[in-house]
């Protein structure tokens, strides 16, 4: 019990090591408070450290250095209630911190040349932070367990530049309840997420449909309802030298789309709920029936991905309540050539994150 | 509550008036000034209620140097009701609401041709200015012939002369009762040894774990103090030659061996392990915001206690070898923590 009559802050911490393929856990006993005493965690914080201070390569904008959280997951539970639907990547977890980065964009307001390292140096560190929807209660000795996956599938080439272990470091961060709660009741949280396949842009045209989330990808698996609290989105982006023109793994990674002028703008997204009440979507545009698609069509009626999610901030507050088994369907679509290399590939997500009611 | 219900009247409306007081100083490197505190007076004949400190700053050679909020200081108190610790960091007072607007300049919007000074963040020719605002947790109520007393702090960390500026800015208002009871802000801050992040070694002559006093970070009065957040800075310093020009840049905006280069713990004086595993600064204290918000309450007399580490460089993180490390005079940084909160004061 703690020792004093007031709340008292607290952090949890734990950092792993996490290789190219590697699935590390994060220490037990790190991420469980070992007194008496309950804690109420309101934010959790991801730093994730690649080891290695990359050169730049210039590609509008975007480098190698940019924006690890595509490449983290994070699988997180906290006594045996489910936090996540299995491996999310960290950056869909919370809204962005920066539009320019998950650190000080200041750093890419200056110039290539920036972060202690010198020129053609990357800042080396990326920061996400989660604000849970509601806070959480954590009963005593309960253990906020997470499992720190690096997956290869989205950069899987060996001559990645990527090479190293990321040491990526999880801090928890609350308060320690003089007193226990008097209701265990708590809102526990939840993120699902749904990541479309690949998206060659020189490729595509017109291609409804190429990403569709639909069964359990969206959705609210619990015999409660879900109050989902928003959306979040990110666009993986990515070099495949291997097999130029095809849809296939990175083998550079460039983080996330967003930065890239106009390339938002030409992904299309349509969300609805399983019993068909739209949630996005605009004006259908017309279309040459006669011939072939033109590219402005968008017969579908999806939107433009920066006008369904805030563009700073790559999410869509939504506060609905999502009633138990149903469930979103995302539609996704990529209807203009927006980069002229025909290697490159893109990978769109979108996250669901809200919370459920559950007795701790 | 409703305004009116705080003070006890129920007629505001009308009459209610926004008042913005600003008091100025220049101050050579090193030096006090406790600027004219008239300047900061309620001579409304009313009562004045505070929302917002804005603190302004500029390097008056910006060829020599920047000046940043971490070793331009302020020390404020409410006639004698004291708010800060003596003085604290400017920057410390309150989260990083926009770390691009802290340093306003046409300087980040160009390309520079010197990578040596861009990789300092050191642009001699240009102007930077300094901008933290303290968006108060409760309205501060001054009385009718109160004032703020501010007194400025140039630390001098480089030699450059500067320019300081503090605007209260709030609210009249008038036929407002006088309450037996106000919200008086807090702040205590610690700040660690300058440490050097580039070396491997991890003592550097200091001890370590370096710990904060118990006179710090803590709660002195005799009332318990509503703590809101911590605050987190690293506070970097670095110099550099480039010519005959020695530059010395001053910041809290480059990740890296920062990040890396400092782990705590913390506790407080009743036994709390607040952050029980040594942990990255960033991490514990905020990454975007310098700030970790956390609302608690401190009872009377008891403190935190910060335990900082400096580890060893990380592998990789040397100076590029484009740049003479001959004009690298000392690149350096160091902790600062501090807690904001309020307490009752009679008044």
């Amino acid at each position: 019990m703690n020792s004093s009559k007031y709340d008292s802050p607290c952090v949890l911490i734990s950092s792993v090591s996490v290789p190219r393929g590697g699935a590390t856990p994060l220490n037990f006993a790190a991420m469980a408070k070992r007194s008496r005493g309950w804690l109420k965690i309101s934010e959790i914080q991801f730093s994730i450290d690649p080891g290695i201070i990359l050169n730049r390569t210039s590609v509008n904008g975007l480098s190698p250095g940019d924006q690890y959280g595509g490449l983290i997951n994070v699988d997180c539970g906290v006594g045996r209630h489910r936090m996540t639907n299995g491996q999310i990547p960290v950056w869909l977890l919370g809204p962005r911190l920066s539009v320019f980065g998950e650190y000080g964009q200041q750093t890419y307001l200056n110039s290539p040349n920036t972060g202690l390292g010198g020129t053609n140096r990357m800042p080396v560190i990326n920061n996400y932070t989660w604000r849970l929807p509601k806070p959480m209660l954590v009963p005593p000795g309960t253990s906020l367990g997470m499992l720190i996956t690096r997956p290869s599938e989205l950069l899987l080439d060996g001559a990645t530049p990527l090479p190293n272990a990321m040491t990526v470091e999880v801090s928890a961060k609350g308060v320690q309840l003089a007193k226990p709660p008097k209701n265990r009741e708590t809102d526990i949280p939840y993120v699902t997420y749904f990541r479309g396949p690949y998206l060659n842009p020189t490729a595509l045209l017109l291609e409804c449909g190429q990403g569709f989330a639909t069964g359990n990808s969206l959705a609210n698996p619990f015999n409660k309802p879900l109050m989902v609290e928003r959306f979040t989105q990110r666009t993986a982006f990515g070099f495949n030298a291997t097999s130029p023109q095809s849809a296939g793994d990175f083998q550079w990674y460039y983080g996330n789309i967003g930065s890239l002028t106009g390339g938002p703008s030409n992904i299309r997204l349509r969300i609805f709920q399983n019993h068909y009440e739209v949630m996005s979507e605009t004006q259908p545009s017309p279309q040459n029936f006669g011939g072939a698609p033109t590219v402005l069509d968008n017969p579908q009626g999806k939107a433009i991905i920066d006008s369904v999610f805030n563009p700073q901030w790559a999410t869509w507050r939504v506060g609905q309540e999502l009633a138990s088994k149903e469930w979103f369907n995302a539609e996704l679509s990529a209807n203009l050539p927006f980069y002229s290399a025909a290697n490159w590939n893109v990978v769109p997500q979108v996250a669901m994150v809200g919370s459920r009611k559950e007795h701790v | 509550m409703h305004v009116g219900n705080r003070y006890g009247i129920h007629n505001l409306g009308a009459d209610l008036r926004p008042l913005a007081l600003r008091v100025k100083a220049n101050l050579q490197s090193g030096e006090q000034t406790a600027p004219n505190s008239l300047s900061l007076q309620n001579q409304t004949g009313e009562p004045w209620e505070i929302h917002e400190f804005k603190f302004y700053m500029r390097s008056q050679n910006p060829l020599e140097g920047h000046v940043a909020g971490g070793f331009m200081q302020a020390a404020l108190a409410l006639d004698s009701m004291p708010i800060t610790d003596g003085f604290v960091p400017t920057w410390a007072m309150a989260p990083a609401h926009a770390l691009d607007i802290e340093r306003l300049s046409p300087y980040w919007a160009t390309q520079l041709t010197s990578s040596a000074l861009n990789m300092f963040g050191v642009q001699p020719s240009l102007r930077e200015d300094g901008m933290y605002y303290w968006n108060l947790d409760h309205p501060l109520y001054v009385p009718p012939g109160s004032s703020i007393k501010v007194q400025f702090n140039h630390t001098g960390l480089n030699n450059v002369a500067a320019t300081m500026g503090m605007t209260a800015s709030g609210r009249v208002l008038p036929g407002t009762a006088r309450p037996e009871k106000i919200r008086v802000p807090w702040i205590s801050t610690w700040q660690s040894q300058m440490y050097e992040p580039l070396t491997s070694g991890s003592t550097q002559g200091y001890a370590q774990p370096e710990i904060s006093q118990e006179t710090q970070l803590n709660n002195p009065f005799d009332v318990e103090l509503k703590v809101e957040r911590f605050i987190g800075r690293i506070n970097q310093v670095i110099q550099y030659i480039s010519g005959t020009t020695q530059y010395t840049n001053v910041s809290d905006l480059f990740t890296g061996p920062y990040d890396q280069m400092f782990r705590v713990k913390q506790y407080d004086s009743t036994g709390n392990l607040i952050v029980p595993l040594a942990g990255g600064f960033r991490n514990v204290y905020g990454s975007r915001n310098r700030s970790w918000t956390v609302r608690h309450t401190m009872p009377p007399g008891a403190y935190n206690r910060v335990e900082l580490t400096k580890i060893a460089a990380a592998a990789g993180i040397v100076i590029n070898p484009g740049i003479s490390t001959a004009r690298v005079v000392q690149v350096r940084a160091q902790a600062q923590v501090s807690i904001v909160g309020w307490r009752e004061e009679s008044l």
